[in-house]
């Protein structure tokens, strides 16, 4: 004990730790309570001395929100799939390396790499491997190719030969001439651009970028041009209005007949639509009469830039899965997820696990052995509840990180927290509060903290109890 | 059933690639533990004991050699296919089990014909606690245990599953002095009712002497000497098993023979018959000496400890090993008080003479 006269002193030693301790988690902590409580509230203007009624009423909101249920919903599938699943990758991995001699320091530490590894660029490789990298805006034109033909039969592929972020061109053979085809990513339809380099013989076009359409050019006997998008609701024509010439036409003898582009659905075998077929007529340059031109807009099934999972699919005669992209379905968005989380949570719990286990008197197997018991025995009835107390440990912590995921979904799903196109799908609390702070949601965001809180407390009460039970110390 | 040890010997490899030590642990043993007998196993630590065991439950492979039970070769057997039961040196129990679930346990792993139904396993488990004296204890945990009950745990469940051999690694180590005399005369008590044969390790000479019906005295992996506990402390092979059995410890001389006499310094203590002569080493039990004013063997006397029934007289001679001798006797005989010496006569059985280099005993009659 310290004397009471020199209490002061130690007080004056503990200052620091307890004045940090106040501003920046005891305040913080209490902050959130009262915000929590308190409708609406807007640090602004409760600096302005405004006043705010008290009561559940942000409680009651972020229960109403269907955002906040999905969230909720989100959370805890994720902590009940992954919690379990990684726990018992660990405890076997940990027991596999723990029984090995060679090699065990060597894939201890690969074992151990992703916990050394930024989450969000390991989520970035996730989500390459299944999908294709790059943004999604780009992800659906490598889907395509552009095929132009003279005649029917005889195609010739237009090839991707450039691209960056919101524009490249495609090059293509018709004829022995080489046509290009520049292609720009627009926001809006109503704005498509055609790329102003007109010199030799290119073709210049615009493309959509918000969702899945794809526009090409002509030109209209009158001069003006005529824009044709394939969208997912059917093709869609645009006139430019534009009045300057385009040399790349001149595959016409006569621009007066320059071509009006038509429009036929491609079907593959089992007369699924997979692209369009654009034509037009033409007079060949040498003269003669006017030839059919198509332009085949396709889907193309073999692209090596796919996620190397769905290539390993394909290669054991699978169909492919849209894990993660546009229109994804919510159980394969979860699968990755789940892959993802357990393997970014199994070096730690390997490595908590391997520390019990070696400290595990090697006596117990030796007595094991000789009272004839089984690996299978060994194993549940003398590792595990030996290893019982690192267990509790990992399943508790790993529920309560699994209740906080967020970054994990930011690295597959970018801060959409969804595939394209359905932003929010993928949503955690933590997400949430996040979100509602941005918007200066505090009551909002306060309130979801504190049910956060709540349900990890609860759990981790509900996990010690069980634990109390069922672990040896 | 007895258990044949064919020139068994073991060698771990050295750790360290550089120097290419090996640790020979035992080497070359060579002994049959007739079928029903409680055999001690016993050497300074290091000697390669707990090796030996291992080897003979399975959980350590030979270098070479062979081991039998009976008639069967079990040297490339595993452990769980020996029907061995083996008693830890720090017991091993399960920790996270109740002691019940503790003896249990083997019997839980028996498989196929040998499966037994949930009674019979109690019924067993029960009787092997009774037999160790634990049935009060069944239901507590290892830990709310002395080292005593630990230990007859830990022996019930070697017992349990009725093997054909128990084996016994030090289990008495971590008692204390009066635990560990009781629990000894229980566990000759098991044995004995049991009728297994038992193989008892020990660095302690007193407890294999008063328990055993064979000794087996080992050093460095080598076995020193074989034979009943009396026999071997009457007879000692060589100094190194002199030296280890008795307590007190026997009292070594550096000492010559000439003529046929035994003569430490310049007294001659005994005489001995066809000995070439030759410097020696002079083994003299405690027990051995009688004191007697006329006797040939003169000692500073340092002090004499009453302990009831004997004296330990406490003396000094230049030519002791040992940097005091003691010798016990009978505590009617008094020692002058205040002299400065005291002189001994040697009873020519406590006597063992070895040579000098070898140290091995020379055979001879004394007298
Ligand atoms: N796994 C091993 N690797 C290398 N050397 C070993 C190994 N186990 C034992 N030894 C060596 O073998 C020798 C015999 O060991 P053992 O454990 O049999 O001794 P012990 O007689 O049981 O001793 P104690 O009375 O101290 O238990 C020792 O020198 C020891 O260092
Ligand atoms: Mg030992």
């Amino acid at each position: 004990m310290v004397d009471s006269k020199h209490q002061w002193k130690a007080w004056i030693y503990l200052a620091p730790a307890v004045v940090l301790l106040a501003v920046f988690t005891v305040w913080p902590i209490i902050n959130t309570v009262r915000m929590a409580f308190l409708a609406d509230y807007k640090p602004l203007e409760a600096a302005g001395g405004a006043t705010f009624a008290f009561g559940i009423a942000n409680f009651k909101k972020a229960f109403a929100f269907n955002a906040f249920l999905t969230c909720l919903k989100n959370t805890i599938l994720l902590c009940v799939l992954t919690v379990p699943i990684s726990t018992a990758l660990a405890l076997l991995i940990a027991v596999a390396l723990n029984s090995i001699k060679p090699l065990q320091k060597f894939l201890q530490t690969i074992f151990f790499l992703p916990y050394v590894t930024n989450s969000i660029a390991i989520g970035m490789v996730f989500a390459a491997m299944f999908n294709i990298i790059g943004n999604t805006t780009n992800l659906y034109k490598t889907e395509y190719a552009i095929y132009a033909r003279n005649k029917e039969e005889q195609a010739s592929v237009f090839e991707l030969s450039e691209r960056d972020d919101t524009h490249y061109s495609f090059v293509g053979n018709v004829d022995d001439i080489y046509y290009y085809m520049d292609l720009t990513t627009q926001k809006d339809i109503d704005k498509c651009d055609v790329i102003a380099d007109y010199s030799g013989r290119r073709y210049s076009g615009s493309s959509k970028a918000i969702s899945d359409s794809n526009v090409f050019f002509s030109k209209n006997s009158n001069g003006s041009y005529k824009l044709v998008a394939t969208t997912s609701e059917g093709i869609k024509y645009l006139n430019s209005g534009k009045e300057s010439s385009l040399s790349a036409l001149q595959l016409t003898s006569d621009s007066s007949k320059a071509a009006e582009i038509f429009a036929d659905p491609v079907l593959n075998e089992d007369g699924e639509e997979i692209g369009y077929r654009l034509w037009f007529m033409q007079t060949p340059l040498k003269g003669g009469d006017a030839v059919k031109t198509y332009f085949t807009v396709e889907h193309i099934s073999s692209i090596a830039s796919i996620g190397i999972v769905n290539n390993l699919i394909e290669r054991f005669g699978g169909r492919r899965v849209n894990w993660i992209n546009a229109s994804s379905s919510y159980a394969a968005n979860i699968f990755v997820m789940v892959v993802y989380i357990v393997w970014n949570a199994l070096p730690f719990k390997i490595l908590i696990l391997m520390g019990g286990l070696q400290s595990i008197n090697k006596q117990y197997y030796d007595a094991a052995k000789i009272d004839g018991t089984s690996r299978r025995r060994i194993l549940t009835r003398i590792t595990i509840p030996l290893l019982s107390p690192m267990l509790a440990y990992v399943i508790i912590t790993g529920f309560i990180g699994g209740f906080k995921e967020y970054t994990s979904i930011v690295g597959i799903f970018g801060d959409s927290m969804g595939p394209t196109g359905d932003p929010g799908k993928l949503q955690t609390m933590v997400g949430f509060i996040y979100d509602s702070l941005a918007g200066n949601n505090y009551g909002l965001a306060s309130a979801s903290a504190l049910i956060l809180f709540a349900i990890i407390f609860v759990v981790t009460m509900i996990n010690l109890q069980v634990s109390k039970k069922r672990v040896h110390y | 059933m007895k258990v044949v040890l064919q020139n068994v010997t073991k060698i771990f490899p050295s750790r360290n690639k550089k120097s290419n030590e090996e640790v020979v642990a035992v080497n070359n043993f060579d002994f049959t533990i007739p079928d029903g007998k409680l055999v001690g196993l016993l050497g300074p630590s290091g000697c390669g004991k707990s090796t030996t065991l291992y080897m003979i439950c399975g959980l350590q492979k030979l270098s070479s050699g062979k081991i039998f039970f009976g008639d069967d070769d079990v040297t490339d057997l595993s452990p769980e296919n020996r029907g061995v039961g083996l008693v830890f040196q720090n017991y091993a129990l399960y920790p996270h089990m109740t002691v019940k679930q503790n003896i249990m346990f083997p019997l839980q792993n028996l498989t196929g014909k040998d499966k037994l139904t949930k009674e019979e396993m109690l019924e067993r488990t029960q009787e092997a606690a009774k037999l160790v004296q634990i049935d009060e204890l069944l239901d507590r945990k290892p830990s709310e245990l002395s080292g005593g009950q630990q230990q007859r745990v830990a022996i019930a469940r070697a017992l349990v599953k009725m093997p054909r051999i128990l084996l016994l690694d030090e289990p008495l180590s971590n008692l204390d002095a009066r635990l560990r005399l009781q629990t000894r005369e229980e566990i000759r008590r098991i044995q004995r009712e049991t009728k297994i044969t038992t193989i008892f390790v020990t660095h302690d000479q007193e407890e294999a002497m008063s328990i055993s019906d064979v000794i087996v005295v080992m050093k460095l992996g080598v076995v020193q000497q074989i034979g009943a506990p009396q026999d071997v402390y009457d007879s000692p092979r060589n100094l190194f098993v002199a030296k280890f059995l008795g307590t007190p410890p026997i009292n070594v001389f550096e000492g010559q023979i000439k003529g046929g006499k035994v003569m430490i310094g310049d007294e001659v203590v005994v005489t001995a018959s066809d000995v070439p002569d030759q410097k020696l080493y002079i083994g003299i039990r405690p027990e051995g000496f009688i004191v007697d004013p006329n006797g040939p063997l003169t000692c500073n006397l340092q002090s004499v400890e009453v302990m009831g029934r004997d004296s330990s007289v406490v003396s000094t001679n230049d030519a002791s090993l040992n940097p005091t001798i003691r010798s016990i006797i009978d505590s009617d005989i008094k020692v002058a008080p205040g002299s400065k010496t005291v002189n001994f006569r040697i009873k020519p059985n406590k006597i063992f003479l070895f040579n000098k280099e070898t140290e091995e005993r020379i055979f001879c009659e004394v007298k």
